[in-house]
């Protein structure tokens, strides 16, 4: 049995979580260390959806289950099927590409979690193109999304995996070129005055909450599924057939977080 | 399917957890988004590990030694843990010799995880910071009984439901910090805790504090502050640790999820 950590490492200013207006980038400093205390502790900040994240409904419906609600028997251990859809810098994942990895593979059964690999959450990518691994990921079209959700639900699954680092469409309207296109030091992250002022005037008519044209894609999958993107080493997974196990830090009332995802490879 | 349960602290601004000495950063958390102005929630988060239960590895106090996520994960997967149920005081020091029973009615064939579980939880009806304060603990000897157990038993994790293994109050930090009620004692990042930490805390007094933690972490891997435990039957269980994935260290908050053996 190998098990395969396919979570990103959470590092200063790591990229998934450093690039849009909303996020608030993973910093960490530490309170005590090893050469002056013998000890090591530290402090840390980050946002509800950095890194490898579990996203739930809740984040676009207030009466979706939460993080400290959920019953994680079906995230521990679950059958998951892998598929390929080998995707380039910002290319979408369209209604053809899971009709041609879903609908006639029978290594797809019922209840499997579904694991899709691009081939962008490669070992390593993420340190060799910093916050490019975020801006210029592949990513779900509209009517990809859409088809993803018709394929899971009629093998009565809901748990789907892949390393895009984002789901959405990336702020194509308005949030990629008014802030994510920017210098890094253009568009100080929040809690920056900046950040706030943007947040203030980023409303569901500007393309905010998965309004199209900047996020339209993540709408379908947040409601019908629990997305987790990001993820890391897939190129180190030989076989289609696995098992997952999902863990989210434990957020009281949290419409998501980051989680840690293991895979198991007989 | 085994429904599985849940052994860790929703962590909540509400709780006191992490709140207790001046390197603990209470978890506090700012909308960045919301569903009402922008159509979706999302929030900034500011914690330390304290303030959720937690995985500590012995690179805590030795920085030669492999961060959380260089350890082989299959040490906190899928891994039997026998339980021991301690008759513990609500607050205080646990006898060494109600260890020692709890010890001793462990199976004689051991697993080599170990739950040792009091039932404590923090009352909420104070905010849980007294409780925290005076939680059950481990005294020297008991230590030392443990740290036999977990020699002989070949146990390389252990997990408890006490927030610290030996008493907050009884220890330098806690004699200098704790005395003063709450608004004298601000956690970091306060001046207060900063300044302490970086002058009146020296590695001596803080490896004094720390030793009993330091000598479980010798002999195996510990998670610290679980919660639910009355939901576990039996004296096995199948436990999955996920420490939250920060680089380079040696304890992160985790998340824990237990279920019965031969599922």
């Amino acid at each position: 049995m190998k098990i395969h950590n396919l979570t990103l490492p959470l590092y200063p200013y790591m990229p998934v979580g450093n690039v849009w207006a909303w996020d608030s980038p993973f910093r960490m400093q530490k309170t005590m260390t090893h050469e002056q205390h013998g000890i090591e502790q530290y402090a840390m900040s980050f946002h509800s959806e950095t890194g490898t994240r579990l996203m739930l409904a809740a984040c676009y419906d207030d009466d979706g289950e939460r993080i400290d609600e959920l019953d994680y028997s079906g995230f521990v251990n679950r059958e998951t099927v892998v598929v390929d859809i080998p995707k380039g810098p910002g290319e979408e994942l369209l209604p053809e590409d899971l009709d041609e990895a879903l609908a006639d593979n029978d290594q797809f059964r019922d209840g499997d979690a579904v694991l899709i690999r691009t081939g962008w959450g490669r070992t390593g990518r993420y340190r060799e193109l910093g916050d490019d691994y975020s801006r210029r990921t592949p990513h779900f079209s509209v009517a990809g999304a859409e088809r993803l959700v018709e394929h899971m639900q009629a093998k009565n699954t809901d748990l789907m995996l892949t390393d895009c680092a984002y789901v959405g469409n990336l702020g194509e309207g308005f949030m990629f070129r008014e802030w994510a296109a920017r210098e890094p030091w253009d568009r100080p992250p929040f809690p920056s005055d900046q950040a706030r002022a943007y947040m203030r005037h980023y409303t569901p008519a500007r393309g905010a909450g998965g309004g199209a044209p900047d996020w339209a894609a993540s709408l379908p999958l947040h409601e019908s599924l629990s997305p987790v993107p990001a993820l890391t080493n897939v190129d180190q997974l030989l076989s289609t057939r696995i098992r997952i196990t999902v863990l989210p830090l434990y957020l009281a009332g949290g419409e998501g977080a980051p989680c840690t995802v293991f895979a198991f490879e007989e | 399917m085994s429904r599985l349960v849940s052994l860790t602290r929703p962590i909540s601004s509400r709780s006191a957890a992490g709140t207790l000495f001046p390197w603990e950063r209470p978890y506090t958390t700012e909308p960045i988004a919301t569903l009402a102005h922008n159509g979706a929630n999302l929030f900034h988060i500011d914690m330390s590990p304290a303030a959720s239960t937690r995985l500590l590895s012995p690179r805590v106090a030795d920085p030669a030694q492999p961060s959380l996520r260089d350890i082989d994960p299959a040490r906190f997967l899928n891994r039997t843990a026998d339980v021991a149920r301690v008759d513990a005081p609500v607050s205080g020091e646990i006898p060494a010799a109600k260890l020692a029973d709890a010890l001793a009615a462990l199976p004689d064939e051991p697993a080599s995880a170990l739950i040792l579980t009091t039932g404590w939880e923090p009352r909420p009806e104070s905010g849980g910071a007294p409780s925290f304060e005076n939680a059950p603990c481990l005294g020297t000897d008991a230590v030392g009984l443990l740290c036999d157990a977990l020699d002989e038993r070949g146990i390389d994790l252990m997990l408890t439901d006490l927030p610290y293994l030996n008493a907050p109050g009884a220890t330098n930090a806690g004699r200098d910090w704790l005395g003063v009620p709450a608004w004298f004692r601000p956690t970091w990042p306060s001046p207060n805790a900063a300044a302490y930490l970086a002058h009146h805390y020296d590695k001596s007094r803080a490896l004094e504090d720390w030793k009993p933690t330091v000598d479980v972490l010798a002999r195996a891997c510990l998670v610290l502050g679980l919660a639910g435990v009355d939901a576990l039957g039996g004296t096995r269980a199948v436990v999955n640790v996920a420490a939250f994935q920060v680089s380079d260290v040696g304890e992160a908050p985790c998340t824990v999820v237990a279920g019965p053996v031969d599922d």
